[in-house]
């Protein structure tokens, strides 16, 4: 079996069935600006830090000192590894003097001199320019051949956007591409694996950021975390937070399943949220997620309904994150939830705000399947979570479900409705589906007093009505 | 007027550096990598050498090393991007200049040099 390098970056780690392969070569393909040059320094620094040796040799004309004056502020370099490990030089003005022959002769050359197993050449267009399409064909094959001589990685930048038909895509072992894109007002980066040998790559394109840790991957949700166990660990019930509720579900949710409190706004979506994070402890940590309202906000509306939120917060069985419902990159956020659902061993997820997550995704029908990916991914760590989506009011006789996509990949939908009668706002609670299990499937009026929600209507409705 | 060696292999840098030295008076010869800078340093024994530290075929302080060894004793100034106390122990250089630098402080040392050598 061939070793495998790390990219150094987690998730081009996971795209690429665990990175590059000893003794291959590698062309990156990018626009400027769509962090190549970041990519190939963070490989050659977690190249170095597992023992390695890394060259890094530029064909442009412009300075690599002041590349590596920026890249030495960013979280993955190294200082101590100059100039032993990692070399940066020059091939410029061997491929100005010599053209591709010479600069053929200087890689296998450094290679040797620096006893390197990664190399990097910056600008692979600019050897392209110096020569014939036939015999930069030839180049690539023999810089191909001297990867694997010398048992070393070679990863070739170029910003050209040359397409698969391209002579060079079919030699090499990988072909990743990098782009930055628009869409509307919105500007992001991606990232592809087109081609890489002998390995299950995850295909299709998925979000990069760029920080000053250097750049991070997300492979898309519901490619990623398809992978996991969809085995669910227990099949007992979890408490609602809400007694009544319990009884409608035959004794509380399905152990790690998805619920989605679905229904216009006002209906009590986040108060039952809250009831199900009331429950929070040692045995059963909590997770919220929330896009609205801070968790100052939380907390206060939590303690006039009378529900303890802060003693879980403050005992830390209870975590609240709060993000802007702005542009996130949905599939960080995603392995974020899962991330820390696995380390607090979280029991209860409360993601407060579908509809935040949609409108963060640039192809919103992606919602559905990373629910889907998430609530897969949950469940195979014994959480349970509930989730709350926004739809238009709906007609009070017509306690129906509407046509969703997102209902189907979720295991139970709770479907909170409001609606105006006899001159009185009021809410209703109906049990849509359930998970495997039998439910009461009537429509429940409810109310929320200082205690929290109750069902049946509210007294000061009925009194306004009467007045009315 | 001085004779000044500059060892460069980043062409951008090269070019500045040179243009910037002879605007100033002094007579600039350029080399791209290691072997060339030793190749023409031995042959025109310039009073002063600028060299970059990493470059292709031989390293500025393997240049440095070789030209001492051949006893050449004029002052030679290292430039590199790497902090001075990661360099190898192995001196043999007269001032560090740290990349990217600015063509002040570059003419600044040569210029100091120039006056320590009474020209």
């Amino acid at each position: 079996m061939i070793e495998k390098f790390s990219t150094g970056i987690e998730g081009l780690d996971q795209l690429t069935d665990g990175g590059f392969l000893r003794g291959s070569a590698y062309i990156v393909q990018g626009p400027p600006g769509a962090g190549k040059t970041i990519l190939a320094n963070q490989f050659c620094y977690a190249h170095v830090r597992a023992g390695g040796r890394a060259i890094y040799m530029t064909l442009l004309a412009e300075s690599s000192s002041r590349m590596l004056a920026y890249v030495s502020q960013m979280g993955f370099f190294e200082g101590s590894a100059l100039p032993d490990a990692m070399q940066y030089i020059s091939g410029y003005g061997v491929l100005e003097r010599e053209g591709l022959p010479g600069l053929l002769k200087l890689v296998q050359h450094e290679l040797k001199r620096h006893r390197a197993s990664a190399m990097v050449l910056d600008g692979t267009f600019v050897a392209q320019s110096v020569a014939s399409e036939q015999e930069f064909r030839a180049f690539i094959h023999a810089l191909q051949g001297v990867a694997g001589m010398a048992d070393a990685v070679l990863v070739m930048l170029t910003h050209q956007n040359r397409d698969s038909s391209c002579p060079e895509h079919t030699m090499v072992d990988g072909w990743i591409e990098m782009s930055d894109e628009t869409h509307g007002f919105r500007a992001y980066r991606t990232i592809q694996v087109r081609k890489h040998r002998g390995a299950a790559i995850l295909p299709g394109k998925h979000r990069v950021r760029i920080t000053e840790q250097g750049i991070a991957v997300f492979p898309r949700a519901e490619s990623a975390l398809q992978a996991a166990p969809a085995a669910r660990a227990e099949d007992h019930r979890v408490a609602s937070g809400h007694a009544g509720l319990d009884t409608l579900l035959n004794g509380g949710l399905p152990a790690g399943s998805a619920t989605l409190l679905v229904g216009p706004t006002g209906a009590g979506k986040t108060t039952l949220g809250l009831h199900y994070l009331s429950l929070c402890n040692a045995q059963e940590p909590g997770l919220m997620l929330g896009f609205y309202e801070t968790p100052a906000h939380l907390l206060q509306k939590a303690r006039s309904i009378g529900l303890d939120l802060d003693t879980p917060v403050n005992q830390g069985h209870l975590e609240i994150q709060w993000l802007p419902p702005a542009e996130n990159i949905v599939d960080e956020l995603v392995q974020d939830v899962v991330n820390r659902t696995r380390a607090r061993k979280v029991k209860r997820v409360f993601v407060d705000g579908l509809v935040a997550i949609r409108d963060s995704l640039v192809i919103r029908n992606r919602l559905p399947y990373v629910i889907h990916a998430l609530s897969m991914q949950l469940g195979a760590i014994g959480a349970s979570a509930v989730y709350t989506s926004e739809i238009p009011e709906l007609e009070l006789d017509q306690a129906r479900m509407p046509s969703d996509e997102l209902s189907a990949m979720v295991d139970n939908v709770l479907l909170l409705n409001t609606g105006r009668r006899a001159n009185a706002f009021r809410r209703y609670l109906s049990v849509i589906k359930l998970r495997d299990s039998d439910f009461d499937p009537r429509t429940h009026e409810f109310h929320v007093n200082a205690s929290g929600i109750a069902f049946g209507p509210d007294p000061r409705a009925a009194t306004c009505a009467e007045a009315g | 007027m001085l004779r000044v060696l500059l060892v460069e292999d980043e062409p951008d840098v090269s070019l500045v550096a040179a243009t910037v030295l002879e605007e100033a008076g002094y007579h600039v010869t350029v080399a791209s990598d290691g072997y060339e800078g030793l190749e023409i340093a031995l042959q025109e024994m310039p009073e002063l050498i600028v060299t970059d530290f990493m470059m292709p075929c031989l390293s500025g302080l393997e240049m440095i090393e070789r030209l001492r060894l051949a006893d050449y004793d004029r002052p030679i100034i290292l430039t590199t991007a790497i902090p001075e106390d990661h360099l190898p122990r192995q001196p043999g250089y007269d001032a560090y200049l740290a990349k990217p630098y600015g063509t002040r402080a570059l003419l600044a040392l040569v210029e100091a040099f120039r006056m320590q050598q009474g020209r």
